[in-house]
């Protein structure tokens, strides 16, 4: 395996855009990964694109508009870890041989309210109405509060957390300040959770650029190295369906601090999916970085604020950045990337070394390490 | 040993519509039993792995467990407990139940858990872990007027 390198990467702006063209959206991404990058487009020798709703043929729509150049293009869905399994593709293509320079971008554009599409129309799940996301996330808090003592406030406080990260972030869709109680009082979804607490439709793009990393010396962008990856999906587990993959996520993590031969305490700023304010909760326990039931206590304690022990989720994550499911893992790999590059202005971390990302959607997940 | 799979397997969720005259048809075929008598409770129809003895719910032809492909049919049991539930404020498009209603997750005896809609409950009082009974409910008419049920639960 080569070792490889991101050297660019960029964003759309996060936010409703319903009249602008899903080619327009997309470009600006990788516009500004190959400037960020300083790579001409006739030098990449394969896309990896990340989408869910828009539609067939989408890859080519959005890439070719920088040239025909003939490379492949490869479409791949995978929910809300769409992105970040085209980034993995992206990834293993040059660590084994195939390619030395990959762009990989995530564009959506999303219709509001619940995702759909998960069921065919017509299917007990939606007859049933049994399709509800957040309800589902609502179980599981229900479930974490009743086990650890996990309180109501303290899932508000991630909320309050990223929206303070969010309103520092100029790609951020929701940019504004939200206290406990503004969260609290905010509309009721799903009991615990309420609307502050729940990830938005979104729309906009994301994009990077990969290059081997002996040759990314030829680019002007300050290269970050993939250290690790890890991908999977469910396995069969016993009672109750990992349906939330939160075991999936535990087994990830470790897969990839083993990969990248270190372990969670060496982590300065990590990307955790939090699509609901208690997700990030218990992915902040799976991951390791906290002991079980004690993620909660962590986050009312600042412990994974900007200047805590474990940052997460720097640039707003899903709940105030936005969630346009398609290009969501690339956010958080562009992210990362400005944290360890030291370019992330006033939510910089300070002197981070070592940053992960933590992508779930309900086609698989993936864990990246990334480090300079 | 060689591994065929059986055809069978294009026949596990099908949809189809109930021949004959009948009154009450279920949302999904294969779900639940519908019995004709009010005496006889109806029951969650599932599928028992012969090899290994996982219960799956709804019926599978493959073990998702072992992957074999040697499956019994069996009837879950009519209680179980409440693992967790949410009052929902949204529902699906196309979704017959409309909100707010109660999702629930309820852990069945067989060791598995049934993802479902709770009915006649007290939302002041319900508290996980609460034995929960099956039960059917028309959820609306089709075209013919007949009765489409689907299963939910209630408190015991």
């Amino acid at each position: 395996m080569r070792e490889v390198a991101v050297i660019g990467v960029g964003l759309h702006q996060f936010g409703r855009f319903p009249d602008k063209p899903i080619e327009d959206i997309g470009r600006e991404a990788i516009l500004n990964a190959l400037v960020d990058a300083g790579v001409s487009f006739k030098d990449i020798q394969a896309a990896y694109c990340g989408r869910v709703y828009p539609g067939m043929m989408a890859g080519l729509k959005v890439v070719s508009q920088f040239g025909q150049t003939g490379i492949p293009i490869t479409n791949i869905e995978q929910a809300c870890a769409s992105s970040s399994t085209a980034f993995r593709e992206a990834y293993l293509a040059i660590a084994e041989g195939r390619h030395d320079v990959v762009l990989t971008v995530g564009f959506e554009k999303m219709p509001r309210g619940l995702l759909t599409g998960m069921t065919e129309p017509g299917s007990l799940e939606e007859a049933m109405g049994l399709n509800v996301p957040p309800a589902w996330h609502a179980m599981l808090a229900r479930r974490h509060m009743l086990d650890y003592g996990t309180t109501k406030e303290q899932i508000a406080m991630v909320a309050v957390k990223n929206h303070r990260n969010g309103l520092l972030n100029p790609y951020a869709q929701y940019r504004m300040a939200v206290t406990v109680e503004e969260v609290l009082n905010s509309r009721m979804i799903a009991d615990p959770l309420t609307l502050y607490e729940c990830s938005p439709t979104t729309d906009g793009a994301s994009a990077a650029i990969l290059c081997v990393k002996e040759k990314a010396g030829k680019y002007k962008g300050k290269p970050v190295t993939i250290a690790a990856n890890a991908c999977g999906t469910p396995m069969f587990q016993h009672g109750e369906d990992d349906e939330l993959m939160m075991t999936l996520t535990e087994r990830l993590a470790k897969q990839a601090y083993e990969r990248a031969g270190i372990g969670p305490k060496d982590i300065d700023v990590v990307q955790l999916h939090d699509c609901f304010a208690s997700a990030e909760i218990i992915r902040l326990e799976v991951c390791g970085f906290c002991p079980k039931g004690e993620g909660g206590r962590w986050v009312e304690e600042g412990r994974t604020d900007i200047g805590g022990e474990i940052p997460v989720n720097t640039d707003g994550g899903l709940l105030s950045r936005g969630h346009p499911i398609g290009a969501t893992g690339l956010a958080q790999i562009a992210e990362i990337v400005w944290q360890l590059r030291g370019e992330a202005g006033p939510r910089q971390v300070p002197n981070a070394k070592v940053g992960m990302c933590q992508n779930t959607g309900l086609g698989g997940a993936n864990v990246h390490i990334l480090k300079v | 040993m060689t591994f065929t799979y059986r055809k069978e397997l294009s026949l596990v969720r099908e949809s189809g519509k109930t021949a004959g005259k009948k009154t009450r048809v279920p949302v999904e075929e294969g779900l639940f039993t519908l019995p004709e008598s009010p005496a006889e409770p109806p029951r969650l129809i599932a599928s028992r792995c012969k090899q290994c003895g996982e219960v799956f719910f709804p019926k599978r032809m493959v073990c998702l467990k072992c992957t074999a492909m040697d499956m019994e049919q069996v009837m879950l049991s009519t209680r179980g407990k409440l693992y967790s539930f949410t009052i929902t404020r949204l529902a699906p498009p196309g979704s017959m139940v409309k909100p707010p209603y109660v999702l629930a997750s309820i852990e069945m005896p067989e060791g598995v858990n049934v993802h479902t809609v709770l009915t006649d409950c007290d939302l002041d009082k319900v508290q996980i872990g609460d034995s929960m009974e099956l039960v059917l409910e028309t959820i609306k008419q089709d075209e013919t007027g007949r009765d489409v049920v689907a299963f939910k639960f209630k408190p015991v």
